[in-house]
Protein backbone atom coordinates (compact mmCIF):
# COMPACT_ATOMS: atom_id res chain seq x y z
CA UNK A 1 0.00 0.00 0.00
CA UNK A 2 1.27 3.44 -0.89
CA UNK A 3 3.49 2.12 -3.66
CA UNK A 4 3.42 4.12 -6.87
CA UNK A 5 3.01 1.96 -9.95
CA UNK A 6 3.20 2.66 -13.67
CA UNK A 7 1.00 0.85 -16.15
CA UNK A 8 2.08 -0.20 -19.64
CA UNK A 9 0.31 2.81 -21.09
CA UNK A 10 2.29 5.17 -18.90
CA UNK A 11 -0.45 5.91 -16.38
CA UNK A 12 0.69 6.03 -12.78
CA UNK A 13 -1.21 5.45 -9.58
CA UNK A 14 -0.45 5.39 -5.89
CA UNK A 15 -2.00 2.26 -4.47
CA UNK A 16 -4.56 2.93 -1.75
CA UNK A 17 -6.40 -0.36 -2.15
CA UNK A 18 -5.95 -3.77 -3.75
CA UNK A 19 -9.11 -5.52 -4.89
CA UNK A 20 -9.07 -9.28 -5.01
CA UNK A 21 -10.45 -11.34 -7.91
CA UNK A 22 -10.75 -8.64 -10.54
CA UNK A 23 -13.97 -9.23 -12.51
CA UNK A 24 -14.35 -12.55 -10.72
CA UNK A 25 -11.01 -13.87 -11.91
CA UNK A 26 -9.00 -15.61 -9.21
CA UNK A 27 -5.80 -15.04 -11.21
CA UNK A 28 -6.17 -11.26 -11.19
CA UNK A 29 -6.20 -8.38 -8.74
CA UNK A 30 -6.83 -4.68 -9.26
CA UNK A 31 -4.77 -1.83 -7.89
CA UNK A 32 -6.84 1.22 -7.03
CA UNK A 33 -5.91 4.78 -6.25
CA UNK A 34 -8.80 6.48 -4.47
CA UNK A 35 -7.40 9.84 -3.48
CA UNK A 36 -8.02 13.53 -3.86
CA UNK A 37 -5.81 13.43 -6.94
CA UNK A 38 -7.56 10.71 -8.88
CA UNK A 39 -9.60 7.56 -8.78
CA UNK A 40 -7.96 5.02 -11.07
CA UNK A 41 -8.22 1.27 -11.28
CA UNK A 42 -5.56 -0.91 -12.86
CA UNK A 43 -5.88 -4.71 -13.11
CA UNK A 44 -2.91 -7.04 -12.98
CA UNK A 45 -2.26 -10.75 -13.00
CA UNK A 46 -1.66 -12.07 -9.51
CA UNK A 47 1.64 -13.62 -10.57
CA UNK A 48 2.54 -10.86 -13.01
CA UNK A 49 4.97 -8.01 -12.78
CA UNK A 50 4.20 -4.35 -12.35
CA UNK A 51 6.52 -1.41 -12.76
CA UNK A 52 7.32 0.15 -9.43
CA UNK A 53 7.92 3.88 -9.66
CA UNK A 54 8.35 4.50 -5.96
CA UNK A 55 7.99 2.37 -2.87
CA UNK A 56 5.43 3.61 -0.39
CA UNK A 57 6.30 4.47 3.17
CA UNK A 58 6.73 1.37 5.32
CA UNK B 1 -40.02 11.14 -10.31
CA UNK B 2 -37.60 12.77 -12.73
CA UNK B 3 -33.86 12.46 -12.75
CA UNK B 4 -32.20 14.41 -9.89
CA UNK B 5 -32.65 18.13 -10.42
CA UNK B 6 -29.01 18.96 -9.83
CA UNK B 7 -27.84 16.82 -12.73
CA UNK B 8 -26.16 18.77 -15.47
CA UNK B 9 -25.09 16.61 -18.36
CA UNK B 10 -23.22 17.87 -21.36
CA UNK B 11 -23.12 16.06 -24.65
CA UNK B 12 -19.79 14.95 -26.00
CA UNK B 13 -20.23 17.66 -28.65
CA UNK B 14 -20.25 20.28 -25.92
CA UNK B 15 -23.90 21.11 -26.41
CA UNK B 16 -26.65 20.44 -23.91
CA UNK B 17 -27.58 16.79 -23.82
CA UNK B 18 -30.90 15.97 -25.45
CA UNK B 19 -33.71 15.59 -22.94
CA UNK B 20 -34.23 12.05 -21.70
CA UNK B 21 -37.26 12.92 -19.57
CA UNK B 22 -39.97 10.32 -19.90
CA UNK B 23 -37.69 7.79 -21.56
CA UNK B 24 -36.31 4.53 -20.32
CA UNK B 25 -32.54 4.94 -20.39
CA UNK B 26 -29.73 2.41 -20.18
CA UNK B 27 -26.77 4.36 -18.82
CA UNK B 28 -23.43 2.75 -19.64
CA UNK B 29 -19.90 3.95 -18.85
CA UNK B 30 -17.94 3.30 -22.02
CA UNK B 31 -14.35 3.13 -23.15
CA UNK B 32 -12.73 2.77 -26.55
CA UNK B 33 -9.75 0.59 -25.63
CA UNK B 34 -11.34 -2.05 -23.43
CA UNK B 35 -11.80 -5.74 -24.10
CA UNK B 36 -15.50 -5.08 -23.64
CA UNK B 37 -15.60 -2.27 -26.22
CA UNK B 38 -17.35 -4.56 -28.75
CA UNK B 39 -20.39 -4.23 -26.49
CA UNK B 40 -21.00 -1.04 -28.48
CA UNK B 41 -22.57 -3.26 -31.13
CA UNK B 42 -25.13 -4.68 -28.74
CA UNK B 43 -25.82 -1.28 -27.24
CA UNK B 44 -26.53 0.15 -30.67
CA UNK B 45 -28.85 -2.79 -31.42
CA UNK B 46 -30.81 -2.06 -28.24
CA UNK B 47 -30.98 1.61 -29.07
CA UNK B 48 -32.38 0.93 -32.52
CA UNK B 49 -34.67 -1.91 -31.45
CA UNK B 50 -36.44 0.01 -28.69
CA UNK B 51 -35.81 3.61 -29.72
CA UNK B 52 -39.27 4.18 -31.11
CA UNK B 53 -40.80 2.87 -27.89
CA UNK B 54 -39.33 5.59 -25.69
CA UNK B 55 -35.95 4.06 -24.91
CA UNK B 56 -32.42 5.33 -25.26
CA UNK B 57 -28.94 4.17 -24.48
CA UNK B 58 -26.77 6.87 -22.90
CA UNK B 59 -23.03 6.34 -23.16
CA UNK B 60 -20.76 7.95 -20.56
CA UNK B 61 -17.10 7.96 -21.63
CA UNK B 62 -14.83 7.44 -18.63
CA UNK B 63 -11.05 7.14 -18.37
CA UNK B 64 -10.82 5.79 -14.83
CA UNK B 65 -10.39 2.12 -15.69
CA UNK B 66 -6.79 1.58 -16.76
CA UNK B 67 -6.99 4.75 -18.82
CA UNK B 68 -8.90 3.01 -21.58
CA UNK B 69 -10.71 6.13 -22.75
CA UNK B 70 -7.80 8.55 -23.26
CA UNK B 71 -9.06 10.30 -26.40
CA UNK B 72 -10.50 13.72 -26.91
CA UNK B 73 -14.22 14.21 -27.34
CA UNK B 74 -13.72 14.36 -31.09
CA UNK B 75 -11.67 11.18 -31.13
CA UNK B 76 -14.22 9.31 -29.02
CA UNK B 77 -17.09 10.44 -31.21
CA UNK B 78 -15.28 9.51 -34.38
CA UNK B 79 -14.32 6.10 -33.02
CA UNK B 80 -17.84 5.23 -31.90
CA UNK B 81 -19.41 6.35 -35.12
CA UNK B 82 -16.87 4.89 -37.53
CA UNK B 83 -16.20 1.61 -35.76
CA UNK B 84 -19.63 0.71 -34.44
CA UNK B 85 -22.04 3.07 -36.17
CA UNK B 86 -23.20 4.19 -32.74
CA UNK B 87 -26.07 6.67 -32.85
CA UNK B 88 -26.98 6.83 -29.19
CA UNK B 89 -26.08 9.95 -27.23
CA UNK B 90 -22.78 10.25 -25.42
CA UNK B 91 -22.00 12.59 -22.57
CA UNK B 92 -18.75 14.42 -22.11
CA UNK B 93 -16.08 12.36 -20.35
CA UNK B 94 -16.94 11.95 -16.66
CA UNK B 95 -15.67 10.41 -13.43
CA UNK B 96 -17.92 7.60 -12.25
CA UNK B 97 -16.02 6.79 -9.03
CA UNK B 98 -14.05 8.72 -6.44
CA UNK B 99 -14.15 12.17 -4.95
CA UNK B 100 -14.90 13.82 -8.29
CA UNK B 101 -17.62 11.38 -9.22
CA UNK B 102 -20.32 13.07 -11.26
CA UNK B 103 -23.70 13.50 -9.48
CA UNK B 104 -25.20 11.18 -12.11
CA UNK B 105 -23.14 8.34 -10.71
CA UNK B 106 -23.63 9.38 -7.09
CA UNK B 107 -27.29 8.72 -7.86
CA UNK B 108 -26.88 5.58 -9.96
CA UNK B 109 -24.27 3.84 -7.81
CA UNK B 110 -26.59 3.68 -4.81
CA UNK B 111 -28.58 1.03 -6.67
CA UNK B 112 -27.62 -2.57 -5.89
CA UNK B 113 -27.06 -5.24 -8.50
CA UNK B 114 -28.83 -8.60 -8.52
CA UNK B 115 -26.47 -9.81 -5.77
CA UNK B 116 -27.35 -6.87 -3.57
CA UNK B 117 -24.06 -5.06 -4.09
CA UNK B 118 -24.19 -1.27 -4.48
CA UNK B 119 -21.36 1.24 -4.51
CA UNK B 120 -18.49 1.74 -6.94
CA UNK B 121 -18.75 1.03 -10.62
CA UNK B 122 -16.63 -2.05 -11.18
CA UNK B 123 -15.21 -1.52 -14.68
CA UNK B 124 -16.09 -0.23 -18.14
CA UNK B 125 -19.55 -1.07 -19.51
CA UNK B 126 -21.45 -1.30 -16.27
CA UNK B 127 -25.12 -0.69 -17.01
CA UNK B 128 -27.93 1.01 -15.12
CA UNK B 129 -31.52 0.97 -16.34
CA UNK B 130 -33.62 4.03 -15.50
CA UNK B 131 -37.37 3.81 -15.98
CA UNK B 132 -39.44 6.47 -17.76
CA UNK B 133 -40.53 7.72 -14.35
CA UNK B 134 -36.91 8.23 -13.30
CA UNK B 135 -36.39 5.22 -11.02
CA UNK B 136 -33.14 3.24 -11.25
CA UNK B 137 -34.63 -0.22 -11.64
CA UNK B 138 -31.71 -2.44 -12.52
CA UNK B 139 -27.93 -2.63 -12.46
CA UNK B 140 -25.88 -4.98 -14.60
CA UNK B 141 -22.16 -5.54 -14.08
CA UNK B 142 -19.75 -5.17 -17.01
CA UNK B 143 -19.64 -8.79 -18.23
CA UNK B 144 -23.43 -8.78 -18.81
CA UNK B 145 -23.85 -8.29 -22.53
CA UNK B 146 -26.35 -5.70 -23.81
CA UNK B 147 -28.47 -8.39 -25.42
CA UNK B 148 -28.47 -10.63 -22.38
CA UNK B 149 -31.93 -11.98 -21.57
CA UNK B 150 -31.84 -10.18 -18.23
CA UNK B 151 -31.24 -6.81 -19.86
CA UNK B 152 -33.88 -7.38 -22.51
CA UNK B 153 -36.44 -8.46 -19.91
CA UNK B 154 -35.76 -5.43 -17.75
CA UNK B 155 -36.08 -3.03 -20.68
CA UNK B 156 -39.29 -4.61 -21.93
CA UNK B 157 -40.73 -4.52 -18.43
CA UNK B 158 -40.21 -0.77 -18.05
CA UNK B 159 -41.56 -0.13 -21.52
CA UNK B 160 -44.68 -2.21 -20.97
Amino acid sequence: MGDRLRAHNGLELTVTRIDDAFMGRSDMVAFVEDSGVQWLKMPAFRDGEVELVRRGAA
Amino acid sequence: MPWPEDLTLTSITGDALESLDGKAVLVVNVASQCGLTPQYEGLERLHRRYGDQGFSVLGVPCNQFAGQEPGTAEEIQAFCSATYGATFPLTSKLDVNGSRRHPLYQWLAATPDADGQAGEVEWNFEKFLVSPSGAVVARFRPPVEPDDDRVIAAIEQVLA
